[in-house]
């Protein structure tokens, strides 16, 4: 196993089926992030307090608390709505991006996740938020 | 008729009046009394005409009854089919449903299939031999099949119950069938055939880019399916107002009476094995459903065993048409 230095920074992982989880742990891990995961909306909110992560990638459905839910909940709470919430969306629901944004996601990745693109688009989000940081941090 | 001749006064209609009569075994009948008044040299006379009319009584009841049962039959079968409007209203509720959590439950596992396979043939894992490389990539291909047919199905189940929305907005033609071949030319490169574009530099429009990606992505598709040597060729010009487009083959072509079947195939997906030839049914059928929604046309022309001929229009602006409704 290869020894990856995290110095990209530490993503939160939200989804609910621990193949894909395992899927896109790998590649943040191989991509030189480290990673925390949460299995729905409410164990993301608490792994957020607890580990103030750089980028959360939430996924949408999920039991116990949905993405949606999750991220109105994020951008609710002082300390935490800075974090950007990047969605993970599925191609053929083009409505779930909509209420995403509406909820406050910083945009989405579009599921299943193409492994050559996606931990450039994870490092977009992160470049987006750190050139383009939140007007209510100070 | 004394108190007639007194007063004046009718107390019978002498047209016909309904009394109840006895029998003289003694049961009661209905009878209808009718009076006439007549002179005769100067006299007065009065006939009276006594009817027995329990037939026509009988007859009449049996019209009254047989109405009242008409009356409760129609008001019984609009309460029953306002009932099963209900269902399947509640159905068609249903129906979606289980389409958006089946299409998600579908979707997870499809996922994680092509995730892994592709970061296996990436070699994130550790390096795989050649053969090792091809099997993934069979593996790979047919999880984007599925996903792909997954999608068209989805598409296809919200043209039908009328949620599917068409984006109007600019873009160019030109660059949809650029991303088309693009996105085929490693099939048609694997094949050895030769995909020719003939159309102007730019073709602006006004509509759904995407659908008309899908169309001519899945009519080409087509072509460089059922195409073994020769060339696939996309045409496309602007005429009257209208996108004028086609996909051509040097392929195998289509009987001619396969051709109905294709056209039927399109107007319905009935679930029957009447498939023309593998694959063709779901696509061709999208490529009409969405045409329609675009008011736009597809026709096909095919010479069995010398090639085929799909050609559509759309209009060049749709804000400048009164766009047709989902069925």
């Amino acid at each position: 196993l290869t020894e990856v230095v995290a110095m990209n920074g530490c993503v939160l992982l939200v989804e609910d089926n621990e193949t894909n989880r395992y899927l896109a742990r790998f590649l943040l891990e191989h991509g030189g992030f480290s990673v925390v995961t949460a299995n729905n909306g409410l164990e993301a909110i608490e792994s957020a307090r607890a580990h103030k992560p750089d980028l959360i990638l939430m996924d949408i459905q999920m039991p116990v608390m949905d993405g949606y839910e999750a991220t109105t909940l994020l951008k609710a709470d002082d300390t935490l709505k800075a974090i950007p919430v990047v969605a993970l969306t599925a191609y053929a629901m083009p409505h779930e991006r909509a209420l995403a944004i509406g909820v406050g996601c910083a945009g989405h990745i579009e599921k299943p996740i193409d492994t050559r693109t996606f931990i450039v688009q994870v490092k977009a989000f992160l470049a987006r938020s750190a050139h383009a940081p939140d007007a209510d941090e100070t | 008729v004394q108190r007639y001749l007194q007063s004046g006064v009718r107390t019978l209609d002498w047209n016909g009046t309904e009394v109840m009569a006895r029998h003289r075994d003694g049961h009661h009948f209905p009878v209808e009394i009718v009076f006439s008044e007549l002179s005769l040299d100067g006299e007065r006379h009065f006939v009276g005409f006594l009817r027995d009319i329990t037939k026509r009584k009988d007859a009449e009841r049996s019209v009254r009854d047989s109405n009242e049962r008409l009356e409760q039959r129609v008001a019984e079968r609009t309460r029953e089919l306002r009932e099963a409007n209900e269902r399947l209203v509640e159905l068609d509720r249903m129906k979606s449903q289980f389409l958006a959590t089946m299409s998600h439950e579908l979707r997870t596992p499809l996922n994680s299939i092509l995730g892994f396979t592709s970061l296996l043939r990436e070699g994130l894992a550790g390096p795989l031999n050649e053969e090792q490389n091809r099997q993934l990539g069979f593996v790979h291909g047919s999880g984007e099949h599925l996903l792909a047919l997954i999608n068209d199905l989805l598409d296809l189940s919200r043209i039908e119950s009328g949620r599917m929305d068409v984006a109007v907005a600019p873009f160019d033609f030109a660059t949809v069938a650029a991303e088309v071949g693009v996105s085929l030319k490693p099939l048609i490169q694997k094949k050895g055939l030769r995909l020719e574009i003939k159309m102007p530099h730019t073709l602006p429009m006004v509509g759904d880019r995407r659908k008309c990606y899908q169309v001519l992505l899945n009519l080409t598709g087509n072509a460089v399916k059922f195409t073994e040597r020769g060339h696939v060729r996309i045409d496309a010009s602007a005429l009257d107002g209208r996108l004028s487009a086609s996909v051509s083959d040097t392929g195998i072509g289509i009987r001619p009476e396969q051709l109905r079947l294709l056209f039927e195939a399109f107007r319905q997906l009935d679930g029957t094995p009447r498939r023309v030839y593998e694959g063709a049914g779901l696509g061709l059928h999208l490529c009409r459903k969405l045409l329609d929604l675009m008011a736009g046309e597809i026709r096909v022309e095919s010479e069995f065993r010398a090639g085929s001929r799909f050609s559509f229009s759309v209009p060049l602006d749709l804000n400048k048409v009164a766009r047709a409704q989902p069925a």
